[in-house]
C-alpha cells in the first residue's frame, strides 16, 4: 500500500481473507477507484484504525476514510459489531460503509440495516460481477454522491 | 249397634288373627331373626283378639285361658321390643333389664290371677274385681305399654332417611301400634272419668273397634307390602334415581368416581347395608364393607355366573347382579342387613335395569379415560417431535448459512484469478489450450456458485412461511410466459394459456412454481421445430383442480419419472440442457407445503406434462 500512518484515507477495506482482498483490489483497480486504500484484517484492528489507538494510536481520527468496505464474517470482532460501534459514534456515523459479504442470509441483511448500513452487497462468484459491483459501489460513494462535511 | 259392635269384635279378632297368621308364615319361609320378632308381635296380639272373641262366647273359658293370653299378650309387646333390638340394638342392660321385667310381670300377672281366682265374666265396675289382680293388670298393661310405645317411637324417627320401601314399611308398623296405644288410653281415660263403667258408651266402643281394625292392614303392610304399594312408595325416589343416572352418565368422566356415586344409589334403591362395584379385576367401590370382607366377595362374585346369592359370616346375606363390561364382566353386590326387605322380583329387575346403565356408563368413562390418555401421550410426542425438528431445523439453518458463506468464497477465488490470469495473458497471445482451460475452471466455478445458491434457495422455500391468499393463476402465468417469450431470441414457442381456476396460495411460491415449470417446458421444447407449449386446468368430480403445464420437447422416460423431482437429479445430460437440477425439486417442495400433489406424464421425444394440485382450490 504503502501509506504512512497518518496519509489521508479513502477508502478503508476491512477483510480477513487475502484472496477476496486481492480480488476486490484488483476490482477497485480496474476501474481506478480509490486510489488510497487501507486494508485491515480483523475487525479489532479496523476499530483501532477508525479510532485511532491501539496499533493506531497517534493516526490522526480526523482523516476519515470516504468509504469503509466491511466484510461481514470477521475474526475476533465481526462486521455487524464493527459497523455498530462505528454508527454509534457521533464521530464516525457519518463514514458511509458498505457491508461486503458472501451471504444472502436475510437475516444478516436485516442485522446490517438495523445497524445502519448504508449499502449491501453481495459479493458475487462470477468475478466480472463482482468487479461491476465494486465499480457501481465506488462511483456511487466516492464520485455521485456528496458526503456531508464532517 | 250391639250387633255391629259384636261383628266388629269378631272382624277385628279375625283381621288381627289373620295378620299374626301371615306373619307367622312370613318368618317360617324366609327365616330371620327380625321376622321372628314381628311374627312374635303380631302372632300374639292375634292369639288374644281371637282368644278374646272365643271367651265373649264362652264366657266359662276366661279364667283358664286368661293364664294363655297374658303371656300372649305381653309377648306381642317384647315382640317389638325385640324387633326394634334387631333392627337398632338396645344396649345390653336396657335390653336384658326389659327383658327381665317382662318376665317377672308375666310371672307377676299369672300368680296374681292364680290367687284371685275367677272373676265375673262381665265386671260392672273394677271395684267388682280383687284389688291385687287389678294393681297386677295395672303393671302388666304399663309395661306392655313402654314395650310397644318405645320402639314404635323410636322406630319412626329412625325411618327417616332410610330408602321409601323401608321408610314406609316402619312407619306403618310404628303407626299401627301408635293407633292401638292411643286408642287404649283414650279408653281408659274415658273409662276413669266414668268410674270404670265398663258397659253403657256403645259408641265409644265402635269406634275404638273400627279404628282398631284399621291397624290390621298396617301392621300387614309392615312386613309384607303388596308390589304395587311398594311401586307407589318407591316412584318419587325413582324418579330422582332416573335423574341421578342421567348424570351419572352424563357427567361422571372418572369411572371410579362413577362407581362410587352409583353404589351410593343402589344401595339406597334395595335398603341394602352395603356393597361393592367391581370390574372383571378389582374392587371399584365399596360402600359399609371391611377390605377383606369386601375382596372375599368380590372374588365370589367374579365365580359366580349371572345373578346369585353369596355366603356371609354373621345373620347377614349378599346378592350379586352382574355387569357387562366392555373389558369383561364385573359384579355389583348388595349385603343384606336387618333393615334389606326381602327382594321380589320388582327390585331385582331394578336392580339389574340399573346396572345395564351404569354399565353403559362406566364403559363411556374408560372410553373418555382412554382417549384422554392418547391424546396427552400424542401431545407429548408432538411436543417432543417438534423440539427434535426444530433442532433440527436450527442446524440446517446454520449449515446452509455456513454453506452460504464459506462455500461460495473459494469459488469466487477461483473464478477471480483464472479471469485475471485470462486477461493478464491475453496480452502475451495466450495459446488457445490454456484459454479453454481457464475457461472451462471459471465456467464450472460459476456453476457451482449457482448449484450452491439454488440448494439454499431450496432449504429457504422450506422454513419461509406460508402466506396463502384466495388468488387467481391467469395473470402470473400470463407474466411467467411473457418474460420467457422476450429471453427467447428468435425461436419462441408458442404459448397456449387455458382457463384456470382461482386457487387458494401463497402468491410469490406459486409464480415459482410456473416459472420453474414453463421455464422447463421452454428449455426441453426449444430444439423442437415448432416448439409449442400449453398451460391449463382441469376440474374433477370431487372438485379438485389439477393445473397442468404441457410441452412437445425432449420428454422423458416414463421409467425414470420417480426421479423428476429429487434434488439435483437430471434426466438430461448438462451439455444438452442447462440447469442446476433444483428447478423441479423446488416445484414440489412448494406443492407439497400446499397440501397438494405433483406429477408427470411424457415420451422420449414426443415431450411432457407436469401436473400439479394444491389443497383448498376445490
Amino acid at each position: 500500500m504503502g501509506l504512512e500512518i497518518d496519509d489521508p484515507v479513502e477508502i478503508l477495506l476491512v477483510e480477513d481473507n487475502p484472496d477476496d482482498e486481492e480480488l476486490t483490489l484488483m476490482a477497485l483497480n480496474r476501474y481506478n477507484i480509490g486510489n488510497r486504500i487501507h486494508v485491515v484484517r480483523d475487525g479489532e484492528e479496523a476499530l483501532e484504525w477508525i479510532f485511532a489507538n491501539g496499533r493506531y494510536e497517534g493516526r490522526n481520527q480526523k482523516h476519515h476514510p470516504k468509504l469503509i468496505l466491511l466484510d461481514i464474517k470477521l475474526p475476533l470482532v465481526d462486521g455487524l459489531e464493527v459497523l455498530r460501534r462505528i454508527k454509534e459514534d457521533t464521530e464516525t456515523r457519518r463514514i458511509p460503509v458498505v457491508l461486503l459479504t458472501s451471504s444472502r442470509e436475510e437475516s444478516d441483511i436485516v442485522k446490517g440495516y438495523e445497524n445502519g448500513t448504508n449499502s449491501y452487497i453481495v459479493k458475487p462468484v462470477d468475478f466480472t460481477q463482482f468487479g461491476e459491483a465494486m465499480r457501481t459501489i465506488g462511483m456511487y460513494w466516492l464520485l455521485i454522491n456528496t458526503p456531508p462535511a464532517l | 249397634m250391639a250387633s255391629t259392635y259384636t261383628a266388629l269384635q269378631l272382624v277385628s279378632a279375625i283381621a288381627f288373627g289373620l295378620v299374626g297368621l301371615a306373619s307367622i308364615i312370613d318368618w317360617a319361609r324366609h327365616r330371620g331373626r327380625s321376622r321372628a320378632a314381628l311374627a312374635l308381635a303380631l302372632g300374639g296380639l292375634g292369639a288374644v283378639s281371637l282368644i278374646g272373641q272365643l271367651t265373649q262366647h264362652y264366657p266359662n273359658l276366661q279364667y283358664p285361658t286368661s293364664f294363655l293370653t297374658v303371656p300372649l299378650f305381653l309377648a306381642s309387646g317384647y315382640g317389638l321390643l325385640l324387633f326394634r333390638n334387631e333392627l337398632i340394638p338396645y344396649r345390653r342392660w336396657i335390653f336384658f333389664g326389659a327383658t327381665g321385667l317382662v318376665v317377672i310381670t308375666a310371672l307377676a300377672t299369672l300368680v296374681a290371677e292364680g290367687l284371685a281366682g275367677p272373676q265375673p265374666a262381665q265386671p260392672k265396675s273394677t271395684a267388682e274385681v280383687d284389688p291385687k289382680l287389678l294393681i297386677a293388670i295395672i303393671l302388666f298393661l304399663l309395661v306392655w305399654a313402654v314395650c310397644i310405645v318405645q320402639p314404635a317411637i323410636s322406630l319412626f324417627i329412625h325411618s327417616r332417611g332410610r330408602p321409601a320401601v323401608q321408610r314406609a314399611r316402619i312407619r306403618s308398623l310404628s303407626l299401627a301400634y301408635g293407633t292401638i296405644i292411643v286408642v287404649l288410653a283414650v279408653d281408659i281415660a274415658v273409662l276413669s272419668a266414668t268410674g270404670f263403667k265398663t258397659t253403657g258408651n256403645l259408641g265409644l266402643q265402635i269406634a275404638t273397634e273400627v279404628i282398631v281394625i284399621a291397624t290390621a292392614p298396617l301392621m300387614y303392610f309392615s312386613f309384607s307390602p303388596p308390589t304395587t304399594l311398594r311401586q307407589i312408595w318407591r316412584s318419587r325416589e325413582e324418579e330422582q334415581l332416573r335423574q341421578s343416572l342421567h348424570d351419572l352418565l352424563l357427567a361422571t368422566p372418572d369411572r371410579t368416581e362413577l362407581a362410587t356415586k352409583a353404589l351410593g344409589w343402589v344401595i339406597r334403591l334395595v335398603g341394602a347395608e352395603g356393597g361393592l362395584i367391581a370390574d372383571s379385576q378389582r374392587l371399584l367401590a365399596v360402600q359399609d364393607l371391611e377390605g377383606p370382607e369386601a375382596e372375599e366377595l368380590r372374588r365370589g362374585a367374579s365365580e359366580l355366573m349371572g345373578r346369585g346369592l353369596l355366603p356371609m359370616s354373621g345373620r347377614r346375606s349378599a346378592f350379586r347382579v352382574p355387569l357387562s363390561l366392555a373389558d369383561g364382566e364385573g359384579s355389583v353386590v348388595l349385603v343384606s342387613g336387618p333393615f334389606t326387605p326381602l327382594f321380589g322380583d320388582d327390585e331385582f329387575g331394578h336392580v339389574e335395569l340399573y346396572t345395564v346403565s351404569l354399565a353403559a356408563a362406566m364403559d363411556r368413562a374408560s372410553l373418555i379415560a382412554e382417549l384422554r390418555q392418547n391424546q396427552a401421550s400424542l401431545e407429548r410426542r408432538v411436543a417432543e417431535r417438534t423440539a427434535e425438528l426444530q433442532a433440527t431445523n436450527k442446524e440446517l439453518e446454520a449449515f446452509s448459512y455456513t454453506v452460504s458463506h464459506d462455500l461460495r468464497q473459494p469459488l469466487r477465488a477461483i473464478d477471480g484469478f483464472s479471469r485475471a490470469l485470462t486477461e493478464g495473458l491475453d496480452a502475451q497471445a495466450l495459446d488457445s489450450q490454456t484459454h479453454h482451460y481457464l475457461d472451462a475452471i471459471s465456467r464450472n466455478a460459476q456453476q457451482m456458485g449457482r448449484l450452491i445458491d439454488s440448494l439454499l434457495g431450496f432449504s429457504r422455500l422450506s422454513r419461509q412461511a406460508l402466506q396463502p391468499r384466495r388468488i387467481s393463476p391467469q395473470p402470473i402465468v400470463r407474466q411467467v410466459a411473457d418474460s420467457f417469450l422476450e429471453q427467447a431470441n428468435g425461436h419462441a414457442p408458442t404459448i397456449e394459456i387455458g382457463e384456470l381456476p382461482l386457487c387458494s396460495a401463497d402468491p410469490v411460491l406459486l409464480e415459482q412454481v410456473f416459472t420453474n415449470l414453463i421455464g422447463n417446458a421452454v428449455k426441453f421444447s426449444a430444439k423442437k421445430e415448432d416448439p409449442a407449449v400449453e398451460i391449463g386446468a382441469r376440474t374433477e368430480a370431487d372438485g379438485t383442480v389439477i393445473y397442468f403445464v404441457r410441452d412437445n420437447g425432449a420428454g422423458f422416460d416414463m421409467k425414470y419419472a420417480d426421479k423428476l423431482f429429487g434434488v439435483f437429479q437430471r434426466l438430461h445430460n448438462q451439455r444438452d440442457f442447462e440447469g442446476s437440477g433444483a428447478g423441479l425439486a423446488i416445484v414440489q417442495r412448494i406443492v407439497h407445503r400446499h397440501g397438494g400433489r405433483v406429477w408427470a406424464e411424457g415420451e422420449v421425444g414426443k415431450g411432457a406434462t407436469f401436473y400439479f394440485t394444491l389443497a383448498g382450490n376445490s
